[in-house]
């Protein structure tokens, strides 16, 4: 019998954002085919993320975002971890934008340094989860046998268990640093891709280009990066974009329990807002700046994953 | 059935084994009641080598978890290291309680109130409405728990000053009050529930536009039935399938999914508990904690599996 999906993460944006396909999603004949040069997918793709209008929004967003953190040593007018004498818990204001907190630090400049981080682990964590997710699909789905179900036996299991409290077990286990953030988050964060990557590939390989590869006698490595991965493609690319903003929450929630990047050391959104909590009735700004923040880019991730979605393949809209 | 729901319970009885030993290991890993004693000088050698013995912590791991286990089989859950030597059971009662009458509160809301808005926003797919509640959804997928539990308390129990901003009671409050009780519950329920609202209410549309193909539909419509007969008949009580089994599902995660929410709104049950004793050391409880959480997990599940069947017609056990 089926059971409903129970994913976690990623893959839960994906069904509950998912949409059947309407005819006008497709490209039609008289506008975009059937003339004299075929249009190469990729310019297909484009036009189709193009049409989503907040895709396009979240990826300017984004770039200004990735570019401020990137130079922040440039942008910010005070040091990560400089004390500016006499200036505690100043307002917003014409002197600190966003503010300054309790031991006299300029908030803009904190919130610029601290986004280094939470991008940094966000892209490391969907980036290296999608390149497991992905090889550990394609073996699970085109090999099949005993591996297979033993893979799949385990990610099921792990991933029926209430997410957070792994991650937080694995993150006291492991201790405080930007290293074992980004090795928590990535293991349990490949296993909702691999699954979905073997579920694809099951049904990919009993295709007739796949079948005709192989008699051939396309050697098996081939017939994988050849004819299997480029129609992934799509998939790992929504995937991964939809990742980023479950990493960056996650990030977030793991330095707010104090169980992230260490806040004494390096500022990021998460262990930002975590140390102010306790200031929440006197100094707002210092948990809704940063907090802004991971809303903001997670949003904007989100967002380009729909995009993403829509372009690539508008029949994975079912 | 009966012989599915036993089949089930026997697959799952060895998948519990080896989670219990990678709990039991991992727990151990982070509390080390030894090292806490040798920590403090004014305890004599002799005390330190009588409670280590009577707590079995000089004999082999193996044989320290055999003997938990054959405990927590038989319902002893032992001794907390921490809290005065109170029994353990008590402590996980209690907490318990409190998290499954805020989860149950406040997914039955969400359940309500996702169903109404995904049915809507199906029906009238592209309209304002639709669109206004998918731009919702996306950004509740996008703000952290801890994010949106803090922003609760700064706006309705520091500036309105309607709500209390964390426990179950208030101050000084003798024995069980249900008008103090439930002020507690409205703004943790809150949190829990804008995320669940997002994501019932995307099942639901997802879940709706796809029936709204299916043949039925045309044939009710073409017996000429009124528009909200079809949808309210035919229409919602098919779609409603998966989402209640997701809901089914989400009552399991969420006795220990509610770390963040219990944590910022200091609300004492699993999730606060489980914190508690993972920063404490103390192994007893945390032990506990975990292992009632996945068999939550586990028994939620099969509940949602059966109820899948008993709902839907189409589906038969094998």
């Amino acid at each position: 019998m089926t059971a409903p999906s129970r994913g976690s993460g990623a893959p839960l944006i994906d069904a509950a954002f998912a949409e059947p396909p309407s005819d006008d999603d497709l490209p039609s004949l008289e506008s975009e085919g059937l003339a004299e040069k075929p249009i190469p997918l990729w310019k297909l793709s484009l036009r189709r993320f193009l049409r989503h209008r907040m895709a396009v929004i979240s990826v300017v967003l984004l770039v200004i975002i990735v570019l401020s953190a990137v130079f922040a040593g440039l942008i910010a007018p005070y040091g990560e971890t400089q004390i500016i004498p006499g200036r505690v818990f100043v307002p917003p204001g014409a002197d600190h934008l966003f503010g300054t907190d309790s031991i006299g630090r300029d908030n803009f400049s904190r919130v610029l340094y601290g986004g280094r981080i939470s991008l940094a682990v966000g892209v490391s964590v969907a980036v290296f989860s999608g390149i497991i997710g992905t090889i550990v699909g394609i073996v699970s789905g085109y090999f099949g046998g005993r591996l297979d179900s033993f893979l799949m036996r385990f990610t099921d299991t792990a991933l029926s268990l209430p997410s957070l409290m792994v991650i937080i077990i694995l993150a006291r286990i492991l201790g405080r640093s930007v290293f074992n953030v980004v090795a928590v988050l990535t293991i349990i964060g490949w296993m909702p891709l691999a699954r979905v990557i073997r579920g694809q590939v099951l049904a990919l390989k009993e295709r007739e280009f796949v079948e005709a590869a192989r008699a051939l006698g396309v050697p098996t490595r081939r017939v994988l990066s050849r004819h299997l991965l480029p129609n992934l493609v799509g998939l790992i690319t929504v995937d991964i974009s939809l990742a980023v903003a479950v990493a960056i929450i996650a990030e977030s929630t793991l330095s707010f329990l104090g169980l992230g990047v260490d806040a004494a050391s390096t500022a990021t959104w998460g262990n930002m807002v975590g140390t102010s909590e306790g200031f929440i009735t006197t100094a707002w700004w210092l948990v809704v700046f940063p907090g802004a923040a991971i809303v903001i880019t997670a949003l904007c991730a989100n967002y380009v994953g729909d995009g993403l979605r829509d372009a690539f393949d508008p029949t994975l809209k079912s | 059935m009966l012989r599915y729901i036993l089949r089930r319970i026997a697959v799952t009885i060895p998948i519990l084994l080896g989670i219990s030993l990678l709990i039991f290991v991992s727990a151990r890993q982070i509390s080390s009641p030894e090292g806490q004693l040798t920590l403090n000088p004014r305890i004599p050698p002799e005390a330190k080598a009588a409670y280590i013995e009577a707590l079995g912590l000089d004999r082999p791991w193996y044989e320290q978890y055999l003997t938990w286990l054959g405990n927590f089989v038989t319902g002893d859950f032992g001794v907390s290291l921490v809290k005065n030597g109170q029994e353990v059971w008590p402590i996980v009662q209690s907490a318990l309680a409190n998290t499954l009458l805020l989860a149950v509160v406040s997914i039955a809301i969400s359940l309500l109130l996702g169903v109404i808005l995904g049915t809507v926003a199906a029906v009238r797919r592209n309209s304002i409405f639709d669109i206004v509640a998918t731009f919702g959804a996306f950004v509740a997928f996008s703000v952290p728990v801890f994010l949106s539990g803090l922003l609760l308390q700064l706006i309705f129990s520091v500036q309105l000053g309607w709500l209390p901003t964390a426990g179950i009671y208030s101050p000084g409050q003798q024995g069980f009050d249900l008008v103090d009780r439930v002020e507690h519950l409205v703004l943790p329920g809150t949190a829990l529930a804008l995320q669940l609202i997002a994501v019932y209410s995307r099942f639901m549309r997802a879940s709706m536009l796809e029936v709204l193909e299916a043949d039925y539909i045309r044939t009710a419509r073409s017996k000429g039935l009124s528009e909200l007969r079809v949808i309210s008949q035919h229409g919602v009580r098919t779609a409603l399938i998966p989402v209640v089994t997701r809901a089914a599902i989400d009552i399991g995660l969420i006795v220990g999914g509610l770390i963040v929410t219990e944590r910022v709104f200091q609300y004492p049950g699993m999730g606060l508990l489980f914190l508690d004793s993972l920063f404490a050391g103390d192994y007893p409880i945390l032990l506990a904690v975990t292992m009632i959480v996945v068999l939550s997990v586990f028994i939620m599940n099969l509940v949602a599996d059966l109820l899948y069947a008993v709902l839907d017609p189409r589906i038969r056990f094998a």
